[in-house]
């Protein structure tokens, strides 16, 4: 999916100007201060990361910059995350993003520093026990809400479950007219229609539930799914992704400096991660 | 409802019946205790003093035999009278007339109001609707409305006006006192459905379209008993035959257009359920085949990529019997859209001689996508099917043979290619205006936008699977527009459909939106985004006449006799897809699907604005004798 040439596509949408945190200066060039590690964040992208540095990718970046002896600067950007490599790094506003897909081929990526999977979000008393994408096929379940542009419209789709579901989930964006703009409904949106009754399940990625699961006084369940999808077509669709620290191409010598960080820092981040509440699954 | 103006509005009807007593209509009128409502509706639109539905009779020829006004006498033009409906945005469509009321339409809220043409600035009755506000934020493109049906009543039920609401309502109005008769719920805002289409009546039955393809709703058009608001029939634009309401001589005539099953076939999965094809133009009617004409919208999703398939019977013309739905054919113009060519766009009827000389009765549809459709509307042959400018390219023909276009790669959407100057844009060259034809000279006068796009598709991986398929559009002036400027976008042209030729063209600073209107006095009428309404010379095309209105016009001209007197009359009120970046006050050019960037000059020449504006030779009206309406003791009954 991630091909680098539908990225350089885009020159005429208006960016919103980088906010600038932190003590140093933004600098033109890469070539930015060797003791200095610039994140790109977005101010959209709770409970990653968001406009006051609440995520806890933004706690994350403190620890590596810590670990690995840089200044950390952090460049917020006002748009979606998925805006990040392509109008942060490749504009060189940026050299590094703290949460991508290990892989991810526009970007370097570190070794995994923790590895999770889709989950469902259900409310206790519903007692729902499934852990299969399969699963959502269940009588008594007939809502669900869920982030778009992923695998959890897939999981609708292939269990015959999408097109009844498709007027509730539009109405979490207000039915806009989503043609060519990216409209995203906010994980906690997607958390709370559980927890009150107006969708029978939630399908997120574990990291982007776990924390509005935690604070919920409606007592709410998060089970990750265990198998992956597979297509008609035999392709296989993963549902479970580790996830790295992403660095630009040309910094090579960054990226292996955050990696020692990751080794040095793993308790640390390891307890962020259990304090937001991820499930996770081994490293293997 | 006051005591005060229910006897107003039926005084009014007794002069209404005492005006038209002496005239052949009146006979045809007491006459017709048998007759359905359409023949009573065709013989009111046989008096050239009415405006009885959007395009003036079942033709929908936006036509009028009226000489008063004509290329000698058309630089009196005046301004006689006005009407402001209190609502900016958007004012799409024209107002109606019949006997000695004009009904008014307004955008969101949907209010109608009913004038006296004796004293137009007394308001009969007015009824505005109590909406769900959502409807604003659900509609695409502003909040407009195309107007009204009227139903001409019978022994049992007076006349009723129809209006559609923004929040997907169809409601029956009494004509005489402004009371709700029913109100139905055509679709669910609660689905993302809105409705903007003008109602349309056969006989006792009114037809609503749907809106809202963007959101995966499923186009389908519904004919209401008008007493009762009970549904008759529902046809879907896609799915199983069944839904479609297919005859079983579906496209027999031409069966390369497909016939069975391609509802579902066409697409993958289950795709068709929310697959658009949305109806939210124009209907036409012919009642000696009792089948009526309209276009279907835009395939769902948006993004083509994710609908592989001819994506049956979106972007389609239909020919439907009007007792019972069934479609006698569809013509699937914009297989497997991938540019937004929503052909919704008006159907104009005409009988005319072919190129070998056989009289045929036709159907032409001027649509989105460049491209004039001339059919026989008896069984769907494609007889012409003509660039309305010769810049359109991402088709190179369409072959009458089999019906298909031919597409120019070039100017495709698909992922790997970033598309150049494809004309036209997703605007279309031709979108919701409502032209005319006069069949006088034999050519269809066409308000026509001159704008073309950039398309860059983009594809943005995320984390965990996730990634966003896109495009950024960018839409810019014709290459006949001055492109350094962002100005010349918009043409008039007087189009033979038999031949193919232009018998003239103009260029225009905007769009032609709202569409264009004939008369029989040699001219043509049509409003500008920028606020002006002009009259042409329909031989030449020489500009004759013009005025400034107070806002820009999205809506067509309409032109009525009272007292004697030759009326033409034109909503203003700027709005619609160019205006929404006005509007909205947005400034992304590639908001709005690039709108914004395409008319962003647009602000300079014209401002919000609403309501109706009435000319007459020498400004003549019923004011003239400034007596009427004065203040008299005891005289406001």
């Amino acid at each position: 999916m991630a091909r680098r040439m539908y990225c350089a596509a885009v020159g005429a949408a208006v960016l919103a100007a980088p906010l600038m945190t932190g003590h140093a200066l933004a600098t033109d060039k890469r070539a930015a201060a060797s003791d200095t590690m610039r994140v790109c964040a977005s101010t959209k992208d709770a409970p990653y990361s968001d406009k006051d540095l609440k995520g806890f990718e933004n706690r994350i970046a403190e620890v590596i910059a810590e670990e690995a002896g840089l200044k950390l600067e952090t460049v917020l950007i006002d748009k979606d995350a998925i805006f990040l490599v392509r109008d942060g790094i490749e504009k060189d506003l940026c050299e590094v993003i703290i949460g991508v897909d290990s892989g991810d081929e526009r970007l370097l990526t570190t070794k995994p520093y923790y590895k999770t999977s889709y989950a469902f979000v259900s409310r206790m008393d519903r007692a729902f026990d499934g852990n299969t994408w399969q699963d959502v096929d269940r009588e008594g379940f007939k809502t669900f809400a869920y982030r778009y542009y992923g695998p959890a419209e897939t999981i609708l789709k292939y269990t015959g479950r999408y097109e009844y579901n498709l007027i509730y989930q539009s109405s979490l964006i207000g039915f806009e007219d989503r043609r060519n703009r990216y409209t995203q409904v906010p994980a906690k949106r997607v958390v709370d229609e559980v927890a009150a009754g107006n969708a029978d399940l939630g399908i997120l990625f574990a990291p982007e539930a776990a924390r509005y699961v935690r604070q919920s006084r409606q007592p709410l369940k998060i089970t990750l799914i265990s198998n992956d999808i597979e297509r008609s077509d035999g392709k296989i669709i993963p549902l479970t992704y580790a996830q790295s620290v992403g660095v630009a191409e040309d910094r090579p010598e960054l990226k292996a400096r955050i990696e020692k960080a990751l080794e040095t820092g793993r308790a640390r981040i390891k307890a962020i991660l259990e304090e937001e509440g991820i499930p996770t699954v081994p490293l293997s | 409802m006051t005591l005060k103006t229910a006897r107003r509005a039926r005084l009014s009807r007794l002069v209404l019946t005492t005006a038209l007593g002496g005239s052949m209509l009146g006979a045809s009128l007491l006459a017709s205790t048998t007759a359905g409502a359409n023949d009573k509706l065709v013989e009111l639109a046989k008096d050239s003093a009415n405006w009885v539905m959007t395009g003036r009779d079942y033709n929908e020829q936006n036509y009028s035999e009226m000489t008063d006004i004509n290329k000698e006498t058309v630089k009196n033009l005046k301004p006689a009278w006005s009407f402001s409906t209190g609502v900016l945005h958007g004012h799409e469509g024209t107002p109606l007339v019949v006997g000695d009321r004009m009904f008014v339409h307004s955008p969101y809220p949907n209010t109608v109001f009913a004038l006296d043409l004796n004293e137009p600035g007394h308001i009969l009755w007015q009824n505005k609707p109590k909406q769900n506000p959502t409807a604003r934020t659900v509609a695409c493109c502003d909040v407009v409305n195309r107007g009204l049906a009227y139903w001409p009543g019978d022994d049992d039920v007076g006349p009723l006006i129809f209006r559609t609401q923004l929040d997907g309502h169809i409601v029956a109005i009494d004509a005489d006192t402004g009371e709700t008769r029913w109100n139905m719920e055509n679709a669910d805002i609660k689905v993302g459905a809105t409705l903007t289409i003008a109602p349309y009546v056969i006989k006792d039955m009114v037809l609503v379209g749907s809106s809202g393809a963007e959101l995966g709703v499923r186009g389908y058009v519904t004919a209401y008993d008008v007493k009762t608001g009970e549904r008759r029939w529902r046809a879907f634009a896609t799915g199983p035959d069944k839904d479609l309401l297919l005859a079983k001589d579906f496209n027999a005539p031409n069966p390369h257009y497909g016939q069975f099953g391609l509802g579902t076939k066409t697409w993958e999965g289950d795709a068709w359920k929310i697959g658009g094809g949305t109806n939210w133009g124009w209907y036409a009617y012919d009642p000696e085949e009792n089948l009526f004409y309209y276009g279907s919208g835009n395939p769902a999703p948006w993004n083509e990529t994710m609908r592989p398939g001819d994506n049956k019977w979106t972007m389609a013309i239909w020919g439907r019997d009007a007792d019972t739905g069934e479609a006698k054919f569809a013509y699937q113009k914009t297989p497997h859209d991938e540019w937004d060519y929503a052909g919704v766009n008006v159907m104009m009827l005409s009988e005319q001689e072919d190129k070998e000389g056989n009289m045929r009765k036709l159907l032409t549809h001027p649509d989105r996508n460049g491209i004039v459709y001339t059919l026989d509307r008896t069984n769907g042959d494609l007889i012409s099917a003509d660039k309305m400018d010769d810049t359109v390219n991402w088709v190179r023909e369409v072959q009458l043979d089999t019906g298909l276009p031919v597409r120019d790669p070039e100017y495709g959407t698909r992922m790997d290619h970033n598309a150049r100057d494809i004309c036209p844009s997703a605007m279309g060259y031709h979108n919701q205006g409502h032209d005319s034809y006069d069949p006088e000279r034999k050519v269809f006068m066409l308000g026509i936008n001159h704008i073309c796009m950039d398309w860059e598709p983009f594809m943005l991986p995320y984390r965990a699977g996730q990634f966003f398929v896109g495009a950024t559009l960018n839409m810019y002036p014709g290459p006949k527009g001055d492109r350094q400027n962002a100005l010349g976008l918009g043409q008039v042209k007087a189009y033979d459909a038999i031949t193919g030729e232009m018998k003239w063209e103009a260029m225009e600073r905007f769009s032609v939106w709202g569409g264009t209107m004939a008369t029989a006095g040699g001219l043509t009428f049509y409003g500008t985004l920028d606020g002006f309404i002009k009259a042409r010379d329909s031989d030449t095309g020489e500009l004759l006449w013009k005025f400034k209105l107070p806002s820009g016009v999205i809506g067509h001209p309409m032109t009525y006799r009272h007292d004697g007197r030759q009326y033409i009359a034109i909503n203003y009120g700027v709005g619609g897809w160019p205006g929404v970046g006005l509007v909205f006050d947005l400034k992304d050019p590639t908001a709005g699907l690039g709108s914004v960037g395409a008319f962003k000059r647009l602000q300079e020449y014209t401002q919000m604005g609403g309501g109706v504006m009435v000319f007459s030779l020498d400004g003549e009206s019923p004011y003239s004798d400034p007596n009427v309406g004065e203040y008299v003791a005891g005289s406001d009954l």
